[in-house]
């Protein structure tokens, strides 16, 4: 069950498309049929849960946090030596 | 007055624009300033003033010229001309006529991003080309706080996909400290782990406006991104050197907007249809053996172990029960479209009619065994029940 809850909508979709897939084929014996079935229902589940799980954010990454990446790409690397210096 | 020839206005105009015709360097000079009141005439001729901060002349030309324009000219850019400059003798207006145009230092600039676009291209920073997400967690966008790019992006993914979510980056999109803005914007989206595809860019501009996004700083940090890029600097048909390091180009935020953000309707029915799909087989292929567990039923053999099997459904039911609760109250969540449907197939799965109480008793070869005829003592049997399978020997036929 977990191992279904976990997957990302993409991961999610592909497993329940296999699964669709391999009960196609007539080989697949009863039971593993109706495994795979149930499977399908939950992965099913899964996905619609994560299509309604949006909750419409709009958010803005803080001026803070710019400043920082900002900072760090004008620190150009000068000399190796510099690095050794400990705190 | 006497003795002085009195001309009319027509003569003197013709006189002055003759005097001008005679000047060599006015037949053929070259003038760089701005252009303003930019005007294309039906007639395919070209009207337009070139202006310094002081002064200003009116411009035309002709068709034949504006033909081999390279470019489309627009007011504000800087351009040179060249042409020779005569009088209209109608209105007694001096003017140019121009029979060639470029944009200065265009030819510097192209050059520079040329060279730019050659060493990062070297370098492999044009090499992405990763798919988008199909589902974004949320959609991470580099863009200014102010620009119709965010409203646009927005306002599409809005419509598309209500529920979405959206992670803004603000930084300038022109002047100086854009590119490096540019680039923190992308690098800081990048540390969310939710933010699984990005937007850079602006809506459209001049060549001016646009060239933070041909700068080596932008396209090092969109190059380097954990998550696919998508570039929407507002320019049909000018690409800049963040268009081609990043993952996918598209020409205008809202295109960005509908290449990354899914229709919320197409993913409900994508997994509807596979639901349905898996329904349906499941169905064709239980029903053969539901017919033959009908025969069996009616049969001595399936009779005879009441007991144990009231006992067996007693038990079964309560779990039923418990899973059908747990799954309603999960799919109380879903939509009304989708719940309709899942409602149905739970009602409809083969799993619930084993969980009922029923087995489905197959041979060696795994063909469903429907009648007390294809059992003999000494059988080997497979015996398929909610939960699973188990292996049985007929002891004896009643």
């Amino acid at each position: 069950m977990n191992e279904v809850t976990g997957l990302k909508y993409e991961e999610a979709y592909a497993k329940l498309e296999e699964i669709v897939e391999k009960m196609s084929s007539a080989s697949v014996p009863l039971d593993e049929l109706i495994k795979l079935y149930e499977e399908g229902m939950r992965l099913a589940e899964h996905c619609g849960k994560l299509l309604k799980g949006y909750e419409a954010r709009l958010e803005k990454v803080s001026q803070k946090a710019l400043d920082a990446e900002k900072e760090a790409l004008s620190d150009i690397p000068s000399d190796d030596d510099d690095e050794e210096a400990p705190f | 007055m006497t003795g002085e020839t009195v001309f009319t206005v027509a003569k003197l105009n013709e006189y002055a624009a003759r005097i001008l015709a005679n000047d060599p360097r006015l037949r053929s000079i070259k003038v760089s300033g701005e252009l303003s009141g930019f005007k294309r005439h039906s007639s395919g001729h070209l009207y337009f003033s070139l202006k310094d901060p002081d002064a200003v002349i009116s411009c035309v030309m002709f068709r034949s010229s504006a033909a081999k324009l390279a470019f489309q000219p627009r007011d504000g850019m800087q351009v040179t001309v060249h042409g020779s400059v005569s009088i209209f003798p109608r209105d007694g207006k001096y003017q140019l006529y121009a029979d060639g145009m470029r944009v200065s230092g265009e030819g510097e600039l192209y050059r520079q991003f040329l060279l730019l676009k050659e060493r990062l291209g070297a370098e492999g920073l044009f090499d992405n080309e990763r798919p988008l997400p199909v589902l974004p967690r949320t959609i991470g966008v580099a863009t200014s706080e102010v620009g119709a790019a965010l409203h646009d992006i927005v306002t599409v993914t809005r419509r598309r996909f209500p529920g979405i979510n959206i992670l803004l980056a603000p930084c300038r999109v022109q002047g100086d400290g854009a590119p490096i803005e540019i680039a923190a914007a992308v690098n800081a989206l990048n540390r969310f782990p939710e933010c699984d595809v990005i937007i850079v860019g602006r809506g459209g501009g001049s060549y001016e406006d646009l060239s933070c996004f041909n700068s080596e700083t932008a396209a090092r940090a969109i190059a380097s991104s954990r998550v696919p890029v998508v570039s929407a600097v507002g320019h049909e048909t000018d690409f800049t050197i963040a268009d081609f390091a990043a993952d996918l180009r598209a020409p205008t935020p809202s295109a960005a907007a509908e290449l990354v953000c899914p229709l919320y309707s197409e993913l409900v029915s994508d997994v509807d249809a596979l639901k349905e799909e898996a329904q349906r087989i499941a169905e064709e292929r239980l029903g053969a053996a539901l017919n033959g567990l009908e025969a069996l039923k009616a049969s001595s053999a399936m009779t005879n172990p009441k007991h144990a099997l009231g006992v067996m459904k007693n038990r079964l039911e309560l779990l039923v029960h418990r899973a059908d609760h747990a799954a309603k109250t999960a799919f109380m969540a879903a939509d009304a479209g989708l719940e309709a449907r899942t409602e149905k197939l739970l009602a409809l799965s083969p799993g619930a009619v084993l969980k009922r109480g029923y087995s489905i008793i197959e041979d060696e070869n795994g063909s469903v065994i429907g009648d007390i005829n294809g059992l003999k003592p000494d059988k080997n049997v497979k015996l398929v029940m909610a939960g699973g399978s188990a292996s049985a020997v007929i002891k004896q036929i009643n």
